[in-house]
């Protein structure tokens, strides 16, 4: 199976201002009071925030999406039937940054977001063209071992 | 009672505290502690502590104290503004607990109940206290569980204290009914003087005494709810009624920490899976690194 993922309408639409990567699974899609509930509940210390989720204590962090990179939101219109089917995406909305979300807990260089995004770098440096130069260094470094 | 600091932030508690006078500090003090609004699903918790030399025990028993629960909202206000007027004889602090932070507290990763937090900030304002300088000699407190072990957690923290923990402690002690009025005031005001900065909008002001089994009470649950978020922070989420409703009318959310359903892991492997031979070439398996990081594939933008 494949996951493809539709950009199409994302080529007209601006970057959101506020996102929220939340430590729960809220089974509802669409609009929700967060100016009203959610956004006054947090609160601001240095780069952490703290705020609240039906009560329940949330650890924050803004974290930026690495330049040259889109964060986009995907939808999944029709739900495949088995393992083997291809799935299909729709990208919603594109942003910037993020506030991700911990429950009751510091955000930190452990929390399996910030470690995904290590991806980025690291697949940088695999991915590099080798030039001659370069290719040479990398030449040596495998013989010095 | 000036509760502007609540009212700047009503997410946080709060500490209100009289003047303390010099005889408070030099002579031997009794002190009583009580709380209000510790059942309600709505509003804070506030705890309160009077304090008086020992030596006019008479004269303190004298100016009319009772359980806080037999007076009207007009009595206590009277007592409380004489509890000011005498203010050569006693002290008083009181903590408004916020309903933000007792959910807060009790919906943790480790649950932090009622009692532990009851009991905590009763020790709090007793440490405060002595911290102004009063120099407390004898403690009585209204029970809150288990008296016993109220009573060793107390002597515990206060070894040189004279500890009595005792139920109706509140009408046996004049200083602790004049504890329990001034927690009590402060609670009423705190809840009648609320603003929702959720912006909720009430056909009817009235949210009666904030037990669940009030009319009213229930009326203003069902009005203030919304389905994804809850309740605005007014309410106590940990209470079961609030739980309750948010189950029954609420968006389902499920968390991290949910306890599973049954306790027993679903794909726990049967020993003889071990000795199986193998027929079929092993899958191609993601490496961990992309599975500890959620990461997969996309083949097609």
């Amino acid at each position: 199976m494949a996951t493809f993922i539709d950009t199409k309408s994302l080529q007209s639409s601006s970057a959101l201002d506020s996102c929220h990567l939340m430590p729960c699974k809220i089974s509802h899609d669409g609009e929700a009071k967060t100016s009203n509930f959610f956004h006054p509940s947090i609160k601001e210390e240095g780069e952490l925030k703290t705020g609240t989720f039906r009560g329940r204590p949330l650890n924050g962090k803004v974290l930026n999406v690495p330049s040259g990179y889109t964060g986009v939101m995907l939808t999944e219109p029709h739900k495949r039937a088995t393992e083997e089917e291809d799935r299909v995406l729709l990208a919603s909305q594109k942003f910037d940054s993020f506030t991700y979300w911990n429950l009751d807990k510091e955000p930190s260089s452990d929390d399996q977001i910030q470690r995904a995004l290590q991806w980025i770098d690291l697949s940088a440096v695999l991915h590099k063209p080798i030039s001659p130069e370069n290719s040479q260094d990398s030449q040596e470094s495998v013989k010095g071992k | 009672m000036d509760q502007s600091d609540f009212e700047a932030d009503r997410r946080v508690n709060c500490l209100i505290e009289s003047p303390v006078c010099e005889r408070l500090k030099t002579e031997p003090c009794w002190l009583g502690i009580d709380e209000a609004g510790r059942g309600p699903v709505l509003g804070p918790m506030v705890y309160g502590i009077c304090f008086s030399p020992v030596a006019d025990k008479e004269k303190f028993g004298s100016m009319g104290f009772a359980d806080s629960k037999t007076l009207t909202e007009e009595q206590r206000d009277n007592i409380f503004s004489e509890i000011n007027s005498a203010l050569d004889l006693l002290g008083w602090m009181v903590e408004i607990l916020s309903p933000a932070y007792i959910s807060r507290s009790m919906l943790r990763r480790d649950k932090y109940n009622l009692n532990a937090l009851s009991h905590d900030c009763a020790i709090r304002l007793v440490k405060t206290a002595i911290e102004r300088g009063v120099n407390v000699t004898e403690l009585y407190v209204d029970t809150v569980g288990d008296p016993e072990k109220y009573q060793a957690k107390l002597k515990e923290v206060f070894p040189t204290i004279d500890v009595t923990v005792a139920k109706k402690a509140d009408s046996l002690y004049p200083v602790v009914s004049a504890a329990s009025i001034c927690a009590k005031v402060a609670r009423d005001k705190a809840v009648k003087n609320w603003e929702f900065q959720e912006r909720i909008i009430l056909d009817e002001p009235n949210y009666g005494s904030g037990y669940p089994g009030d009319p009213k009470t229930k009326h203003f649950l069902e009005a203030s709810f919304d389905r994804v978020f809850g309740f605005p922070d007014f309410v106590r989420f940990s209470w079961s009624t609030a739980a309750l409703i948010m189950d029954r009318d609420g968006v389902p959310v499920e968390w991290e920490d949910d306890e599973e359903e049954d306790g027993v892991p679903q794909d726990t492997p049967t020993v003889s899976q071990f000795f199986k031979r193998k027929s079929e070439p092993p899958e191609l398996k993601q490496h961990r690194f992309f599975k500890n990081r959620q990461l997969a594939p996309v083949t097609s933008l």
